[in-house]
């Protein structure tokens, strides 16, 4: 082979591997607008839940039924259609420590300032969360509305959120908005969630473990509720009951 | 991990990578490109989910409106004077029904009552089956001026937690005189 055909092979297969990148940087593209649109369509369903259904549906079971298998069809079906297995989501226990090592420090962080902000307040009151609930029962709800929140923050919000922005502070910024956006207009949980969103993102994308992220939900908000004074949560109302 | 080529989606630590190929994680792709049957399909989905969501929310504006708003109520505001403020008011879907009628003038609360007063004029016209669907409220002292007369039927729902107003036919605008008589 002469050179002036190693020069043309070399040439064509460059064109080929450029037409391969546009190809993949115009499906990355794609890929990127499609995941802006299923946070933004996230975000709409639990509008129209906390906003819509509990100010002119009155709050009634089957709206709020209706509304929740449409957001729930549609997340299972967007994880099918991505090819999204249930570890690779977060429902895994090989990285359960790892995960709660890196939980440990901010926990540890929080817990001093809730203690202390209930110290200086006189509003520590441990029992407080019962609410009628057995205390066994209790922790288990909890853990569960944890493991809930935590499954459509981090494995739906996060992980689109990570298609557009990739890893690291941008991605973590746009979930904690989130997850504190759909706190208002409560301010106290609102700044609470934004909070705990900048760790709980961080710490999905280093060690994806959803039942360790739901541990320290139950926990943290235990703690919140025991500790700060009631009239700052206002009961953890959110949307439109936040003002009934 | 040892290397970029076995890090598997969701797999994320980068400090067991070797110095060699260390890669930044930012760097790597999160997920491998969607292909394009995929991507349709997600694009369908979204579709679909805004669609159906449009229609609940449409839905629920419009239930809304039929079961906190009566649309059924008719009625009419006859005379507004210095003596008295009467008409009738019906609630259609429920015609042997008695609406509760309340009056304000010039925006203030003066009484509520059930509008059962006779008037056969309003079951001959054929508005009602009975004769007993006609209000009259006797008008308030009021100092003289001019003034304005509206009644506002009262429709309950949602087991009473809502009450809302809708205003029997147009207002009424009347003058009192010096001696609290109509000029």
């Amino acid at each position: 082979m002469s050179f002036a055909d190693n020069k043309a092979n070399e040439s064509i297969d460059n064109a080929h591997a450029d037409a391969h990148a546009n190809r993949d940087a115009t499906a990355t593209a794609e890929d990127a607008r499609l995941a802006k649109w299923e946070i933004v369509s996230l975000i709409v369903s639990i509008i129209i839940a906390e906003w819509l259904v509990f100010s002119i549906g009155g709050g009634s079971n089957l709206l709020v039924g209706v509304v929740v298998t449409i957001t729930f069809a549609f997340i299972f079906l967007s994880h099918h259609i991505r090819r999204e297995p249930p570890r690779e989501l977060g429902f895994r226990l090989d990285n359960f420590v790892e995960c709660a090592r890196l939980l440990a420090l901010p926990m540890l962080v929080f817990t001093l300032v809730c203690l202390a902000l209930g110290w200086f307040t006189s509003s520590i009151d441990f029992a407080r969360w019962r609410g009628g609930h057995s205390l066994l029962i209790l922790p288990a709800l909890g853990i569960m509305w944890g493991l809930l929140q935590q499954y459509v923050l981090q494995s739906f919000v996060n992980r689109r959120a990570q298609i557009i922005w990739g890893r690291g502070a941008h991605s973590v910024l746009v979930v904690a908005l989130v997850f504190g956006a759909l706190h208002l207009p409560n301010p106290g949980l609102t700044l609470a969630t934004f909070a705990g969103g900048v760790v709980w993102a961080t710490v999905y994308q280093r060690a994806p473990n959803l039942f360790a992220l739901a541990l320290s939900h139950g926990l943290m908000t235990w703690l919140l509720i025991s500790t700060v004074p009631p009239w700052a949560l206002r009961g953890l109302r959110v949307g439109f009951k936040y003002f009934g | 991990m040892s290397d970029t080529g076995t890090l598997r989606r969701g797999d994320t630590e980068t400090e067991d990578l070797s110095p060699r190929r260390r890669v930044a994680a930012s760097a790597l792709p999160f997920q491998p490109p969607l292909d394009a049957a995929s991507r349709g399909r997600l694009h369908n989905l979204l579709v679909a989910k805004s669609i159906v969501e449009t229609l609940f929310v449409v839905g629920l504006a419009v239930g809304f409106y039929y079961v906190t708003f009566n649309p059924y109520f008719r009625g009419a505001l006859d005379v507004a004077d210095a003596r008295r403020v009467a008409g009738w008011a019906i609630d259609e879907a429920q015609p042997s029904a008695r609406v509760e009628v309340q009056l304000y003038i010039d925006g203030r609360f003066v009484e509520s009552r059930a509008a059962d007063a006779n008037r056969p004029d309003v079951a001959a016209a054929g508005r009602a089956r009975d004769d007993r669907h006609g209000f009259e409220f006797t008008t308030p002292a009021l100092q003289s001026g001019e003034h304005e007369a509206r009644v506002y039927a009262v429709h309950a729902s949602g087991d009473d937690a809502r009450r809302v107003l809708q205003l029997v036919g147009k207002p009424l605008r009347f003058r009192v005189g010096e001696t609290g008589e109509q000029d």
